[in-house]
């Protein structure tokens, strides 16, 4: 195992420079000036500012900044925040999108898991519907929609914060609008996993053996219901992370998301790559682990490269 | 099951780990909170070419001149007095001995100097604005080539400590205007020098985050002491400051927030006390609901659309041979627009539909506009003066007045005239605009249909992303546009510098002999009404030949409730923080 996820990081760096590559030379060829403001700007100008950043041609660029990275972990200076550099940028948003990424991935899970084995313990019952229903509801509703939603509800409060970011109660309605999706699809997944199991026949033999019901569901089905849920953890996190720009943006919180955007539509060629790289290894490290979180919840499964 | 259990434990305890992370402390709310424009672009003089840059500058710098809070016409601040040499072209300025940095060094003539003189060897947008200063732009373009060239030569001085000598090519009678304009403010080298970079060919550079605190050092009213990427910037009342006794707050925080639903929500729960800009539709929807706290003013910024008129068209403008380049065709094509339409159903926020490029708004009070070419027999000779163009906008369509007017008979002889009658043979024109801006779609639209009605005349609407855009207008790759130009400075020129044949912001690519003969006679011209008159024979080509059809002057638009002082709006969107003050 030890020697899998080894020769798995080791993988880590060629695949980061394939996609590093491939983001820079898409950034080169799309039309549009990453220095151009509201006005035209002098030759001159231009110039001074293309030196400044390295970016008067494809191979200084390339010559420059690949290697700042690799050896001072420095993503260069922002081209269009002329104050902030990427490290500057990444370092203030990268903490803000992870707690809310997490909040939401750990409310989705833990309510998405409860509904979903309730709806499938009680079949038919008030608990199947509500799972079939917020089911319905986080899936086919689109973030933007339940943001604003949840936003107008707190405005309505006069009690809960109307978005911004700095105290812990901020994250909780954001948090709450981000976690519908994954908790749907969580609590669908748990739903079908847990009757595949509640039919089984080692569940048929524990309760024979005079088990209660709640300690077989708990202890005996939810294990094997929930490996389903454990490899979606994964995409899940992938998409509560990449997918909080809208919630972000209707929050008004200071993540990472808002630059995934931003920066494409400035042509801030530097934060994109640096933001691609980062989030690039965000999502290795979190198929790595929940690959990892497999094997150990189930020695059954054999992780390999 | 242990193990199972350990993954939402481990995910909760990942949880309160990054809350811990990511969590600034709450702390006070400020005495005047507010929403800029935008969140803050760069506070480098340099690169700075915002509105909301500038704005936050006001506050924080100072230059040899300030705007008045009540007038915004230019008053002596980091000046205390000024004399000009008879030719109008050396002013030799005596600094407020006073005035003090925030970290208490005394503001010295050099501190000027170095500024300017950074404007020139890391040229910015604004750098253009220093070429009245004799052989500013000479030095400008040696350095970037590494040419040797004495700047003893160039017309900046520091004579002694408080003695700053200003050599000019021209009279330049607004100078104290472009002098109270934040690339003309002095910079505090000592605090810079840890963010000086040397380039390869050695060249020196100052990286921008010199202008970060703690590191910067001001000599404005505020301080800036905090600023958190993103989120607020904190502005606090200045120690050092000469003038601290006519500084009415204390504490000032401009809040980061770029979402046009929570910027309102966050003004109506009170955690803001100003809404600096409040865009398009939102503005449009509360103004029906009658709100009282919302305000507004005839902005120094006028909408148009602008053509090529260049001989063949490119190939974004669809190729072959341009038809705009025929004033006929532009002027027709300006004669069949609705603008009213445009201000009454699509801006709704008490726009002037436009018939010229300067807009009447009130910052220019001595500036004329002379009658159309279609003034009826029998009209108005006379210049018209900005209360009297105001007075007839609301109605822009009829024929007497500035410009042309709308009629639409007249405009179809104008076709037929140039060999497109009822529009045949004319290729179909692209119209671009940028697609974030959700107002330009709507025009582009409404000019489609009322060209098809009005002249047969065909045309594709193209929406494209901004920066792509702004490319293909600086690079003349289109037909016609929609633009907009606000003024910088309160002066004719900024407008009218704009269409010389060698702006660069001449994306028309209209080149008039007459025009730019007329602008380089008003530069020489050192009386100033003589001046005024020139720019506006000029003005009055663009509004008859049409480069451009001015569509509609802006309004600038806020909102802040009575019990806040000293930000209503103005024509230039300037507010100067010293004299805002929120009572409670």
């Amino acid at each position: 195992m030890t020697k899998v996820i080894l020769y798995r990081l080791l993988q880590f760096p060629l695949i980061l420079a394939v996609i590093y590559f491939l983001t820079f030379l898409l950034c080169w060829v799309a039309p549009g000036d990453p220095f151009s403001t509201e006005r035209n700007m002098s030759e001159t100008v231009r110039r001074s500012l293309q030196e400044r950043f390295h970016a008067e041609s494809p191979w200084k660029f390339l010559a420059y900044y690949p290697r700042q990275i690799l050896f001072h972990g420095d993503l260069g200076p922002s081209m269009q925040q002329p104050e902030w550099s990427v490290n500057d940028i990444v370092g203030q948003s990268l903490p803000v999108s992870v707690t809310l990424g997490l909040f939401a991935l750990v409310v989705g899970t833990v309510v998405g898991v409860g509904l979903g084995t309730l709806a499938a313990v009680r079949r038919g019952g008030v608990w199947d519907w509500l799972s079939l229903s917020l089911a319905l509801i986080g899936i086919s509703l689109p973030s933007f929609v339940v943001a604003a939603v949840v936003l107008m509800g707190a405005a309505a409060s006069h009690r809960l914060p109307v978005g911004g970011w700095g105290r812990p109660v901020d994250v909780v309605l954001p948090g709450l609008a981000l976690a519908l999706a994954p908790m749907a699809y969580i609590a669908r997944l748990t739903r079908v996993a847990m009757l595949d199991v509640l039919g089984a026949d080692y569940v048929r033999t524990a309760r024979a053996k005079g088990l209660g019901k709640s300690l077989v569901v708990w202890k005996h089905c939810l294990r094997n219901a929930f490996l389903p849920v454990l490899s979606y953890l994964g995409p899940a996190a992938a998409a509560t992370l990449t997918g909080s720009f809208v919630v972000e943006k209707v929050f008004n919180i200071p993540g990472l998301g808002q630059h995934f955007v931003n920066s494409v539509l400035n042509r801030d060629q530097t934060l994109i790559l640096g933001v691609v790289l980062v989030y690039s290894l965000f999502l290795l490290s979190l198929n790595l682990l929940v690959d990892v979180a497999y094997a150990w919840v189930d020695p059954r499964i054999e992780v390999d490269g | 099951m242990g193990k199972l259990l350990a993954i939402p434990a481990v995910m909760v305890v990942l949880l309160a780990g990054a809350l811990v992370w990511s969590g600034g402390a709450a702390h006070p709310r400020a005495d005047f909170a507010f929403i800029n424009r935008g969140d803050i672009y760069t506070l480098d003089l340099n690169r700075m070419s915002f509105m909301q840059d500038f704005r936050l500058t006001y506050g924080i710098r100072e230059g040899l001149f300030s705007p008045d809070p009540e007038t915004l016409r230019p008053v002596p601040t980091g000046a205390a007095s000024y004399d000009i040499s008879p030719d109008k072209k050396v002013w030799t300025f005596r600094l407020r001995p006073e005035a003090k940095w925030s970290n208490g060094d005394p503001v010295t003539a050099a501190d000027y100097v170095f500024s300017w003189r950074r404007m020139l060897e890391q040229p910015g947008e604004y750098t253009y604005l220093f070429y009245y200063v004799t052989n500013a732009e000479r030095y400008e373009a040696a350095y970037a080539k590494r040419a040797p060239f004495d700047f003893g030569t160039v017309g900046m001085k520091a004579v002694d400590p408080l003695r700053l000598r200003v050599e000019l090519d021209d009279p330049v009678p607004y100078l104290p205007d472009l002098l109270a304009f934040p690339p003309f403010y002095p910079r505090h080298e000592r605090s810079m020098a840890p963010f000086l970079l040397t380039q390869a060919d050695g060249k020196t550079i100052y990286d921008a985050a010199y202008t970060r605190p703690p590191h910067v050092v001001t000599n404005g009213p505020f301080v800036l002491t905090k600023w958190e990427y993103k989120v607020r910037l904190l502005l606090e009342k200045s120690p050092t400051y000469w003038d601290k006794a006519n500084v009415r707050s204390d504490r000032l925080e401009m809040v980061v927030n770029e979402n046009a639903l929570s910027q309102f929500l966050q003004y109506d729960s009170g955690q803001v006390d100003w809404l600096a800009d409040v865009k398009g539709d939102e503005a449009a929807e509360l103004r029906a609901k009658g709100r009282t706290d919302l305000h507004s003013s005839p902005a120094f910024g006028t909408a148009f659309l602008t053509f090529l008129v260049q001989p063949t068209l490119p190939p974004g403008g669809g190729g072959g041979k341009n038809p705009l380049a025929d004033a006929r065709v532009r002027q027709a094509l300006a004669m069949t627009i609705d603008k009213k339409f445009i201000t009454d159903n699509i801006t709704r926020m008490g726009e002037l539909p436009a018939r010229t490029y300067l807009p009447p708004d009130g910052t220019l009070p001595d500036f004329r506009w002379l009658p159309g070419p279609h003034q009826p027999a029998g009209g108005p000779t006379a210049p018209y003066a900005p209360e009297e163009v105001r007075a007839l906008l609301p109605d822009a369509a009829g024929p007497a007045g500035p410009g042309l007017p709308y009629d639409v008979k007249r405009a179809r002889a104008l076709m037929a005239d140039a060999g497109y009658p009822n529009g045949q043979g004319l290729p179909v024109l692209p119209i671009l605009f940028n697609s974030e801006n959700p107002t330009r779609a709507k025009i582009a639209q409404a000019l489609k249909d009322q060209w098809r009605a009005a002249l047969g005349v065909t045309i594709e609407v193209q929406q494209i992303e901004g920066k792509v855009y702004k490319e293909r207008l600086s690079k003349k790759d289109y037909a016609i546009g929609l633009g907009a130009w606000y003024g910088d400075y309160p002066d004719a020129s900024t407008f009218t510098d704009k269409y010389l044949s060698t702006s660069l912001q001449n994306d028309c690519d209209w080149r008039s002999k007459a025009y730019d003969d007329l602008c380089a006679a008003a530069k020489k011209e050192p009386d100033a009404a003589a001046r005024v008159t020139l720019l506006s024979r000029a003005e009055h080509l663009i509004d008859t030949e049409v480069p451009i059809v001015p569509l509609y002057h802006y309004t600038n638009v806020s909102m802040s409730r009575s019990n806040v002082e000293g930000v209503l709006p103005n024509p230039r969107g300037t507010t100067i923080f010293k004299a805002v003050k929120v009572r409670r």
